[in-house]
């Protein structure tokens, strides 16, 4: 081929990512036990589609190795190969083998060393392939393109597309799948004439015709295979079509097409560089900005005409943000799926029997968040399978069932999103900690008891870890520091809950966004403070009846409960007169997992959407502030990280 | 001979003069943010433009008994690959300055470091400046 295809690796790789998550959950499914046919079918057309795109993109080792899997999953598939323990780890070791080829391109003519190893230990299980003369005739269509081996594939329900490709057409055959795979995001592709086998392997550009179940209409369908390139004509033959047919065949693909499905969904969006979401996120912010000053300024010039399109102005303005912000949610499945696999492995290599519970998946959070806080559940992940669930004999003997259960959940609270991780595990053993403390001395000699958030503190701190024996998976304790040291970057906090002998539950609380937040405005002073929502649970007057004084120290008395007192004059060092309550001040009752606190402030300015930016900290400045704001009136104001004033008292 | 471009400024009743290249621009001083539990002589946060630079006062560093009082512009320079402004009272001009005219430069330092030499400028060389290394001021002010 004379043309670079490295332009379209980038689009290989990803929609091969997508059946490499497809493959992993299927392999999940199969070792749970129960239908063996479903998983089966899935892993097998995700197979075929990984073979079909390498062998196209010219990754022939790939494209090969995909073979040898599809023909294993054949025998199986077929009832002459046994699903046997060692076997599913073959499968297993062969998806890894064939992400880490793929995340590496391998255009090369050879196989990775973990492919050959992979090969070799899914030949010794199951033997060889017994068509393996890949890449000749065209293998036997399979999964979703079996259908086609009807008298004529194009006669049955649906619409026909024809397709001529540009005379000049450079890869034509790339070209030809690519039009394929845009029209499979609309629908089901019910048959390809030529057969898609014979259409990849076209040097030449070539006419082809599908047929499509699908409800989009013939520009939609029309546009999808003119995006793929090189086309020179396309028709859209919508007599098969009528209303009824159509509607009833993609009720039937939702129920049967998982895979189909999730890569329509996925398919349907347009990808977009990251950078440039930030970018116009950062223009939004900056109109905001805008915005209010043009704001006070139509206020002390009274005109109605220009009232008007100001207010107009603002309020596009807003509708605008929200759709940005909206653009930048994705569903935590995005990262949530590959956990699976990360626990089966960890807890196979440690010996532990562990259900696994993912709950939440379609909570949405901005992308940047979502990236960031990966890597910190990793870490909670690995902690609650080495340390917290322990072997299946003490579970037993604690009268507990085998299998410990490892719970991640997502769930909006108000403006967070809260991100735990919980185990029925052995609990934190507090004296274990305590001694280790008292040891390093973190703690006072006499102390002897901790409260969750105390114990939280001292295990974040790095080297003290209470494993029994340090495992390669979790480390010597360094992953809750990470843990707190990233959330706390990303303006928010950690809490912790644990119980001897019943479990520990971790759990993560986020803004739904970083780039803008609503926050609350405060005064003190001549200087305003911004207090994210995120951790702020109410606000109220300052009034002699709630403030009374404990041993001198001036409290909060709300409801049933008697809450600390802290003054913001106090908290950011300003030199006006020490605690002053009294009338016209309020308070902002501030709170981090059971921990509640009153803030007072002089005054509530209000609430406002404010675009957070981060500041280059000067030294000895308070680690308080989460990054800061600038205001209507331009001026900068910093942003309160509220969980961290929890951290003095 | 080696000639280097000096930005000269005046700060509480001194000519100070530091390396061209390091700056970027100057604007009009204009209320800062305080940062609880800085240094004194780091004055805040400013608004350039949408972006957040802190910004120390050279007045308070020389521990002029007037503050900041006189600070009228500020230089925003780059070093150490952050930007940040340095409040002075009066930027004066641009001015070239050969070896010859360089005085300690980099042998002794005063102020803490800050200053870093002297250099003789002017008609005739008759004034003398005192040269601020821009690079300490960072690695002084802000957590790098």
């Amino acid at each position: 081929m004379s043309l670079d295809p490295s332009r379209y690796a980038e689009l290989f790789r990803t929609e091969s990512r997508e059946q490499l998550s497809a493959i992993n959950r299927a392999l999940l499914l199969l070792e749970q036990g129960g239908d063996a046919a479903e998983p089966i079918s899935v892993l097998f057309r995700a197979m075929h589609t990984v073979k079909g795109m390498s062998a196209t993109m010219g990754y022939h080792a790939v494209a090969e190795f995909a073979h040898e899997l599809e023909s294993v999953l054949d025998r199986v598939r077929r009832g002459d190969q046994l699903l046997a323990p060692d076997l599913m780890d073959a499968l297993f070791a062969s998806a890894d083998a064939l992400e880490t080829a793929i995340d590496e391109g391998s255009e090369q003519a050879g196989q990775t060393p973990a492919m050959v190893a992979a090969l070799q230990r899914l030949r010794d299980v199951a033997g060889g392939s017994s068509t393996s003369e890949f890449p000749g005739a065209p293998t036997k269509e399979t999964g979703a393109l079996v259908e086609v081996a009807v008298a004529d594939p194009l006669d049955g329900p649906g619409v026909i597309v024809r397709v001529r490709q540009a005379a000049d057409a450079m890869l034509p055959g790339v070209r030809a799948f690519m039009a394929v795979q845009r029209v499979r995001a609309l629908g089901e592709v019910a048959a390809v004439n030529p057969s898609l086998d014979a259409l990849q392997a076209s040097a030449v550009p070539i006419s082809f015709a599908m047929r499509v179940v699908t409800t989009a209409s013939v520009d939609e369908i029309e546009h999808a295979v003119r995006s793929a390139g090189d086309v020179a004509f396309v028709e859209v033959d919508v007599s098969g079509r009528t209303r009824r047919e159509s509607r009833s065949t993609i009720a039937v693909v939702a129920e049967g097409e998982e895979v189909t499905r999730a890569s329509a969904r996925s398919t349907r969006h347009v990808r977009i560089d990251l950078a440039r979401l930030d970018a116009l996120m950062n223009l939004i912010g900056e109109l905001v900005i805008t915005r209010g000053r043009l704001l006070q300024l139509t206020a002390s010039n009274p005109d109605p005409a220009l009232d008007e399109s100001m207010q107009m102005a603002a309020r596009l303005v807003s509708d605008l943000q929200t759709e940005i912000m909206t653009m930048r949610m994705v569903p935590v499945w995005q990262v949530f799926d590959r956990f699976p696999r990360l626990v089966r492995d960890s807890a196979r290599a440690l010996n532990k029997d562990v259900t696994f519970v993912v709950e939440g998946k379609e909570i949405e959070l901005d992308r940047s968040l979502l990236d960031e806080i990966g890597e910190p559940i990793v870490h909670l992940l690995r902690n609650a399978i080495g340390h917290g669930i322990e072997s299946p004999a003490e579970r037993a003997a604690a009268g507990k069932p085998r299998a410990g259960r490892l719970v991640l959940s997502a769930a909006r609270d108000r403006a967070a999103v809260l991100i735990r991780v919980s185990d029925d595990g052995r609990g934190i053993d507090r004296p274990r900690v305590l001694a280790r403390a008292r040891a390093l001395g973190l703690v006072d000699e006499g102390t002897r008891e901790v409260d969750d958030d105390a114990l939280f503190r001292l295990i974040a701190r790095p080297g003290l870890s209470t494993a029994e024996q340090v495992s390669d998976l979790s480390g010597r304790g360094v992953g809750i520091d990470a843990v707190q040291v990233k959330t706390r970057a990303l303006g928010g906090s950690v809490e912790l809950k644990t119980v001897a002998g019943e479990g520990t539950t971790i759990t993560i609380r986020l803004p739904i966004t970083l780039a803008i937040v609503r926050a609350l405005l405060a005064r003190s002073g001549t200087e305003r403070y911004a207090l994210p929502l995120t951790h702020v649970r109410e606000t109220l007057e300052y009034d002699r009846d709630v403030v009374q004084h404990v041993k001198g120290k001036p409290v909060l008395v709300l409801r049933d409960e008697v809450l600390p007192l802290l003054d913001l004059r106090d908290v950011v060092r300003q030199r006006a007169a020490p605690f002053a309550g009294g009338p016209n001040r309020e308070i902002v009752v501030i709170e981090r997992g059971d921990r509640k606190s009153g803030l007072v402030v002089d005054e509530l300015i209000g609430q406002q959407d404010i675009v957070v930016k981060q500041f280059d900290a000067a030294r000895d400045g308070l680690a308080l502030f989460s990054g800061a704001t600038i205001l209507a009136d331009g001026a900068p104001a910093l942003i309160m990280d509220v969980g961290s004033l929890f951290e003095g008292t | 001979m080696q000639v280097r471009r000096f930005l000269l400024f005046g700060v509480a009743g001194r000519l100070c003069a530091c390396d061209l290249d390091a700056v970027r621009e100057i604007v009009p001083a204009r209320a800062a943010t305080r940062l609880p539990g800085a240094p004194e002589w780091v004055r805040g946060l400013i608004n350039l433009r949408g972006t957040l630079v802190t910004v120390v006062d050279l007045a308070v560093r020389f521990g002029s008994a007037d503050g900041a009082a006189g600070t009228r512009s500020i230089i925003v320079a780059e070093a150490a690959g952050k930007t940040f402004g340095i409040g002075v009272d009066e930027v004066r001009n641009v001015q070239s300055v050969a070896e010859d005219a360089l005085e300690g430069v980099d042998a002794q330092r005063a102020a803490g470091g800050i200053i870093r030499g002297l250099a003789h400028v002017g008609i005739a060389r008759a004034e003398t400046a005192l040269v601020v290394d821009v690079a300490e001021i960072v690695r002084q002010a802000l957590v790098l």
